[in-house]
């Protein structure tokens, strides 16, 4: 199956999303099809054993079950009834969940465009692949949901989706993921996209995720100015969500104290992630998203 | 000043000061350079952080709450009126007795009286000690001068109206967890209880002075009289003293005499050659330091038959009764003679009568019987059964067959007189009007007694032939009391100085040396006037008129040197008084919170 190419953007609705980018979507979805290891429709192999063609364990009979599973073969040697089961070959739901809160916005949007373009490109491989696909803004809760999409020529709507999306609100990830997940959904992966600067802890969404037992990638999206403050003197911190001033004296030392806390932080987003067997990838604004999304990918969790 | 007793100018200063404070401290705050970021929890998180583990973090907040801990002690302190040295000490709860007998006021050699010294020496214990310490002032008259209060000013001033003018030596009791002080130079001073303190005021000083002055009948003769005058020396050493007697004709007796330490000179001296009237005794001394005792003053009365005119048709058994006493001469006239006698009285020629300069001319007394004249007698006088006149209470209706039922022994007219057996077979009844009943029968007064604008006067509403009452046992008695009363003078009372008390009402007080009128307090059915220096005064009631001579006290005043103390006692150790340190605790909470709020914005500290 070839890819579809991304028709050309004649509106201007589509916000960060131009022809450059389109063509970087194009080949991330190439690159993504040589590191695919079939060519079936919704080739991702679920955890649910049923009526797939690719051998996956055997068991002993019940009554109820299948005769056509039945391994006469063994049957002859064994005198008993043993049922071959096969994996179940199904689509991968995937939930992409774009922070855009108030502190996405702060240093002109970058981050929030960045994020947009990975949780474009990402939706553009997942569809791709015929995986389904769920966009969801959240903030202090879920702002948008874009249900879920699986033709690839779906991606079009997904982009007028993002393109939409303006940075407001406080954070609190841990509500969206709660209430997103209240809902019965499917287990997939869940692609957390976001600065994580969440008063009530970022962790709290992930463990909402780890409870519902679905899969999880966190992209940590950080602006120069969150890693590195370009902040001296008598300064008075705005909060961009709370608007609560916070007065200081920054110097070099302190400022060194907040690279520490910052990269602290960080890392215990990551050992969580790596605790739980989740996937943490931090990336910059300045970081071409598309080697993002091939780090991503070669990470294997996301294309496996 | 105690604190929170600020003047209303003090305390808007103090307001208008400390908000300038406030306004000046605001705005020397930095102004901060404000930045949008993403959030600011992580920034937080480094402050929390460092607070804890930076030392000088650690530091300024040790140094914050040691600011925050002086600025809410001093405040605790300052209204808790902290002081300096007072440190587990208990407020004292003080009691100052100022000695105020006639001996405080001899001088000490710096000019000052002992009992300013004496003022002096409260206000040294009043400034001393604690701020929290409370004044009680007593007098040794037994008087509360000042309850008790920490107010020390307010105690102050009412120490300045103490006068020397006490006659007994009193102490409060004892009362645990007071200091009790007694301020006195120790004359007379009998022992103190053990947990008493003197404050001494004591000055050997030089007194000669009259101990005792008074006139005296002889007893030969009770129309003479003569005066006793003792004058003693109470100084450490002998003394030269100048004795002058003089009445209002001038100087009639000069001696000058020594006197040894404590010796007594006495001498008497016949008054029969003086007219009458204030008798002065004067003592002169060289350096002498006690001025109250170096006069004295008694009033001469005219010893003489008592001229007593009975006014009446026909001679009665009270002119019987009359006639037969000694030291009364007795007139008898008629109602026309007693009017041409008021005639002759008017144009100025009254030949034969007693004049003194004490009475009005003419008679002691009159008693009219059956009559009264048209006008008010110049003298006391008494009236049986009196026709009707304007100026005595009109008769009514004539009663019969009366007993006396109620007596008012409160007049001296009636001490001691029984009626109880007494008939009245005829009475008039009157209208007492403003007149004091003094006995009735069932409401109808019997005797009654009142004052014309001349002279007082004394009713019977009843004739004596028309009761047994002359046969009674009382009518002696009450014809004695009568004949006292119209000479109430011719005794004169003897007082301190101080308070002179009157068993009367109405009463008034001519200081007569100075021939002024003297305040007359009243209290129940006393009166009251104060006597500051010796002197001779004379009391004036509804009875007649009564000298008092007032005087120093006699030997227990004038012995001013009769003191168990030394001048070396003078030496009092006060106790310092404590620090006042709510003005500089008030001050430094201020500071600090200054400090505190100013370095709070620049983030010096917490």
């Amino acid at each position: 199956m070839s890819a579809a190419k991304p028709e050309p953007l004649s509106d201007g609705g589509l916000g960060p999303f131009d022809e450059e980018f389109l063509r970087k979507l194009e080949l991330l979805s190439v690159v993504s099809k040589r590191l695919l290891s079939g060519q079936f429709k919704a080739e991702r192999r679920a955890r649910k054993v049923g009526a797939g063609v690719e051998f996956a364990d055997y068991r002993g009979y019940v009554p109820g079950d299948d005769f056509r599973a039945v391994d006469w073969r063994a049957y002859m040697r064994l005198d008993r009834l043993i049922l071959r089961l096969f994996e179940e070959e199904t689509d991968l739901p995937i939930y992409l969940f774009v922070d855009a809160s108030q502190s996405m916005g702060t240093d002109g949007g970058g981050k929030l465009d960045y994020a947009k373009k990975v949780a474009a490109a990402l939706a553009y491989i997942g569809l791709s692949n015929l995986d389904r696909v769920n966009l969801v803004v959240f903030a202090e809760g879920i702002i948008e949901e874009l249900p879920a999409q699986r033709a690839k020529g779906q991606i079009f709507s997904i982009l007028r989706f993002l393109a939409r999306v303006q940075a407001n609100h406080e954070t609190n990830a841990g509500e969206a993921f709660h209430r997103f997940f209240t809902a019965k959904r499917r287990r997939g992966i869940t692609v957390a996209i976001s600065d994580f600067f969440d008063p009530n802890g970022a962790t709290k969404a992930f463990d909402i995720v780890r409870y519902r037992r679905q899969d999880l990638l966190a992209v940590h999206v950080a602006s120069p100015q969150d890693m590195l403050p370009s902040l001296n003197g008598e300064v008075t911190l705005i909060d961009s969500e709370t608007r609560q001033p916070q007065d200081i004296t920054v110097t070099p030392t302190l400022l060194q104290a907040y690279e520490e806390e910052y990269d602290r932080y960080c890392d215990e987003l990551e050992r969580y992630c790596t605790l739980y067997g989740f996937s943490y990838v931090r990336t910059i604004t300045d970081y071409p998203f598309e080697d993002l999304i091939l780090q991503v990918m070669r990470q294997g969790r996301f294309l496996s | 000043m105690t604190f929170l007793a600020m003047a209303q100018w003090q305390a808007w200063t103090l307001l208008a000061t400390t908000a300038t404070a406030i306004v000046v401290i605001f705005f020397l705050r930095i102004q901060h350079r404000r930045v949008v970021i993403s959030s600011s929890f992580l920034w937080e998180r480094v402050l929390e952080r460092r607070k804890r583990r930076s030392w000088m973090e650690l530091l300024r907040r040790l140094i914050s709450l040691l600011v925050a801990l002086a600025i809410g002690l001093s405040l605790v302190m300052v209204f808790s009126e902290a002081e300096l040295g007072r440190a587990g000490r208990n407020p004292r709860d003080i009691r100052l007795v100022i000695d105020i007998r006639p001996h405080m006021a001899a001088q000490m050699d710096d000019g000052r009286s002992r009992l300013q010294a004496a003022r002096d020496r409260a206000a040294e214990l009043l400034g001393g000690g604690s701020e929290a310490d409370s004044f009680t002032v007593y007098d040794t008259d037994g008087r509360l001068i000042a309850a008790q209060t920490r107010d020390r000013r307010a105690v102050s001033a009412t120490l300045v109206g103490l006068r020397a003018i006490g006659s007994r030596f009193l102490l409060p009791d004892q009362e645990p967890g007071t200091e009790t002080w007694v301020v006195t130079d120790g004359v007379g001073m009998p022992p103190l209880p053990p947990d008493y303190r003197v404050a001494a005021v004591y000055e050997p000083a030089v007194n000669v002075g009259v101990t005792s002055f008074e006139v005296r009948p002889w007893p030969s003769d009770p129309y003479r009289s003569e005066a006793f005058l003792e004058v003693g020396n109470f100084s450490p050493e002998a003394q030269e003293a100048t004795i002058v007697l003089r009445d209002v004709e001038g100087v009639q007796f000069r001696r000058i005499v020594t006197l040894q330490p404590d010796e007594l000179y006495r001498n008497t001296f016949d008054l029969s050659p003086l007219q009458g009237g204030v008798l002065e005794a004067e003592v002169r001394t060289e350096g002498d330091a006690f001025d109250l005792d170096d006069s004295a003053y008694v009033f001469v009365t005219e010893r003489r038959p008592q001229q007593i005119a009975v006014v009446s048709q026909r001679p009665s058994s009270l002119s019987e009764l009359l006639l037969e006493l000694p030291n009364l001469e007795l007139t008898a006239m008629t109602p026309v003679q007693y009017e041409d006698w008021t005639t002759s009285l008017a144009a100025g020629v009254v030949g034969g009568m007693a004049q003194t300069d004490a009475q009005p001319p003419g008679f002691d007394a009159f008693i009219f019987e059956g009559y009264a004249p048209n006008d008010p007698p110049p003298t006391p006088a008494v009236f049986f059964a009196p026709s009707e006149t304007s100026w005595l209470p009109r008769p009514q209706d004539a009663v019969h067959d009366l007993n006396v039922t109620k007596i008012y022994p409160a007049s001296s007219i009636m001490q001691f007189v029984n009626l109880n057996d007494v008939r009245v077979e005829r009475a008039v009844s009157v209208d007492p009007g403003s007149a004091t009943t003094l006995a009735d029968s069932s409401g109808v007064p019997l005797i009654l007694s009142g004052r014309s604008q001349i002279a007082p006067w004394i009713m019977i509403t009843f004739a004596l032939v028309d009761s047994d009452f002359d046969q009674s046992l009382g009518f002696p008695i009450f014809v004695s009391n009568l004949l006292r009363w119209f000479r109430p003078h011719l005794s004169t009372r003897t007082a301190g100085l101080g308070d002179v008390v009157l068993t009367a009402m109405g009463v008034t007080v001519v200081n007569v040396l100075s021939d002024e009128s003297v305040a007359v307090r009243q209290s129940g059915e006393r009166s009251y006037f104060t006597a500051l220096q010796p002197g001779l005064f004379m009391a004036t009631t509804t009875e007649g008129r009564v000298p008092i001579s007032v005087g120093a006290g006699g030997r227990s005043s004038s012995s001013i040197n009769r003191s168990g103390l030394d001048a070396g006692d003078n030496d009092l150790e006060v106790p310092a008084m404590a620090q006042r340190l709510w003005p500089t605790l008030l001050v430094l909470a201020a500071a600090l919170l200054a400090i505190e709020a100013l370095t709070y914005h620049r983030r010096i500290t917490v």
